[in-house]
């Protein structure tokens, strides 16, 4: 293995955030978070506790009334740009583009020449081994191999933060697992900032450095868990007894919220 | 295989049928499916013990929902004989229920009258039918909701009626296709409790679909892996874990739990692998 540390980025200081949907909806209250350089941290928290709400004013697609966003140094409020890209549930390729094109067409709009654009293009999708479905349009795809492409679309383009969104969640396990460890990779060898929003206990614990925990709406961080377990975490045993242990502490404190969560249900439907 | 009545809380319910799959192949013409067509099933044998709660996984494409489509007698099979408590099944029948991943609830009708449509529907008299509903709804947590509409729900509770809708017939064998994909996890982790707890409760056949691994080891008794396209049973993985786990927090972060699901990922892993290969 090699360790290639190529580049550092910039970090994401969340200061008192508040945000507030009309009519009176408390997404997040008073939220500030700091997210050191090149560090993977995951937010976990019950529906509504405003994990994307979060996600979505960092990439500068969502606005907030109080409190301050900044990333490397530049402030966000409703400014959004290629450094700092969001991986979705759904990747929502451009159906008349094959894959190669889909992935192609990110680094053409970050100013590639074509002929380099689809060279880069070509060399990612050979690495998700999906060499033989490059000129596939995204409707001959299985959702797995969508979902690597629309994966691939955003890390070619070299985004300095990377905002996920629960993006494996509606995978099936062997597309689920290729792309976890996909994302380590491309993690530990570029030192990107990743935010990784999961509503998966096991999940968060396996990618991340830092669980941030997230209370029932409105939405306040309740603690922050280290997670002890080495940065290679392909090498780590799903089933190892360090990682369970710090899989039951996030999930006997999540289990108090997600409890409020359900009885806040109970009484309004939704 | 003769139906037994019990009561319970007043309500009446029947122990669970047994199921039988005998060399059970299905084919489909080319075109006709979104897939290619041909073998979809490869005589596949299976044997389900009455009141037993099994989960069927495989590799997408491996005919999951196909047999699930044979058991709830949507369609026939090309060959071979499928029996739902020692009769074949030859079409849908209220005995047999079936949740889907879309709750599919009628949007003008309240949550009650979602659950009462179908007792009402084969001759239960308006007050029985009621009571059934309710009692079943209150069973699920939804006690506040019975004049509820379905859009005034989330989608953890819709998928809930859903679920009492099927139960309040009073199934022998309860069929389930992904019923909680659409939901996230958390949510997900605790339908999949009220599932467990039902069938804990009721004591019907379960036999539940599912992509998500880790569910399937949790909410089943035993695991049924599929083969890659054409789908026969790859391997069979019995859950040794205490009945009632949603009493058990810290079940999904037990060693047990944990090396049962990296089993179970591991054989369907292989079995990806095999279907790519064939590719």
């Amino acid at each position: 293995m090699t360790i290639a540390h190529k580049s550092t980025t910039g970090g994401l200081s969340v200061r008192n955030l508040h945000k507030t949907y009309p009519p009176d909806i408390v997404a997040l209250k008073n939220v500030s978070l700091e997210l050191e350089a090149g560090t993977f941290t995951a937010i976990i928290g019950p529906s509504g506790c405003g994990k994307t709400t979060l996600l979505k004013i960092a990439a500068g697609i969502e606005s907030y009334q109080h409190g301050e966003v900044f990333f490397a140094g530049e402030r966000i409020a409703g400014n959004t740009s290629w450094k700092r890209s969001v991986i979705y549930q759904d990747v929502r390729l451009f159906p008349w583009l094959t894959a190669q094109a889909n992935v192609a067409f990110a680094l053409e709009s970050k100013g590639l020449p074509k002929a380099e654009a689809r060279k880069q293009a070509a060399d990612w999708i050979k690495r998700q081994g999906l060499e033989a479905h490059a000129d596939a349009y995204p409707a001959e795809l299985s959702g797995g191999m969508r979902q690597k492409i629309g994966v691939c679309r955003v890390l070619a383009n070299e985004p300095e933060l990377i905002l996920c969104d629960e993006p494996f969640s509606a995978l099936d396990w062997t597309a689920r697992e290729s792309l976890q460890l996909e994302l380590l990779h491309y993690w530990y060898d570029q030192r990107k900032t990743v935010l990784f929003v999961t509503h998966n206990v096991e999940e968060a614990v396996y990618m991340a450095q830092r669980v941030v925990l997230m209370s029932a709406r409105p939405g306040v961080i309740k603690e922050i868990v280290d997670v002890p377990l080495p940065e290679e975490r392909w090498d780590v045993r799903r089933e190892s007894p360090e990682l369970l242990e710090v899989a039951r502490y996030v999930n006997n404190h999540i289990a108090d919220e997600v409890r409020k969560a359900k009885e806040a249900e109970l009484e309004v439907g939704y | 295989m003769v139906a037994t009545t019990t009561v319970s809380q007043g309500v009446p319910v029947t122990q669970g049928s047994d199921v039988e799959l005998l060399g059970v192949s299905k084919t489909r013409p080319k075109g006709a499916g979104r897939e290619t067509g041909g073998l979809v099933l490869n005589h596949l044998n299976l044997r389900v013990e009455p009141g037993s709660f099994v989960s069927i996984v495989g590799p997408g494409g491996c005919g999951k929902t196909t047999l699930l489509r044979l058991l709830a007698g949507l369609e026939p099979p090309s060959a071979g004989h499928v029996h739902v408590g020692g009769q074949t099944v030859h079409g849908p029948s209220p005995r047999r229920g079936i949740i889907f991943q879309d709750a599919n609830l009628f949007p003008w009708l309240s949550v009650l009258k979602n659950v009462t449509f179908g007792p009402l529907s084969v001759g239960v008299s308006l007050k029985d039918a009621e009571a059934r509903a309710t009692h079943w709804l209150t069973f699920l947590g939804l006690s506040k909701f019975l004049q509820r509409y379905p859009h005034e729900l989330s989608g953890g509770m819709q998928q809930r009626v859903a679920i009492a809708r099927a139960i309040v017939n009073e199934p022998d064998l309860l069929l389930a296709d992904e019923p909680f994909g659409g939901l996230d996890w958390i949510t997900r982790e605790q339908v999949c409790d009220e599932l467990l707890r039902l069938w804990h409760t009721t004591r019907k056949t379960f036999i539940y679909v599912t992509h998500a691994l880790e569910e399937a080891v949790y909410i089943s008794q035993r695991v049924i892996i599929l083969s890659a396209r054409p789908g026969t049973v790859a391997k069979v993985i019995e859950v040794n874990l205490p009945e009632q786990r949603w009493a058990a927090t810290d079940l999904r972060f037990s060693p047990e739990y944990a090396r049962l699901v990296e089993e179970v990922r591991e054989i369907f892993a292989e079995q990806t692998a095999l279907a790519h290969n064939s590719r």
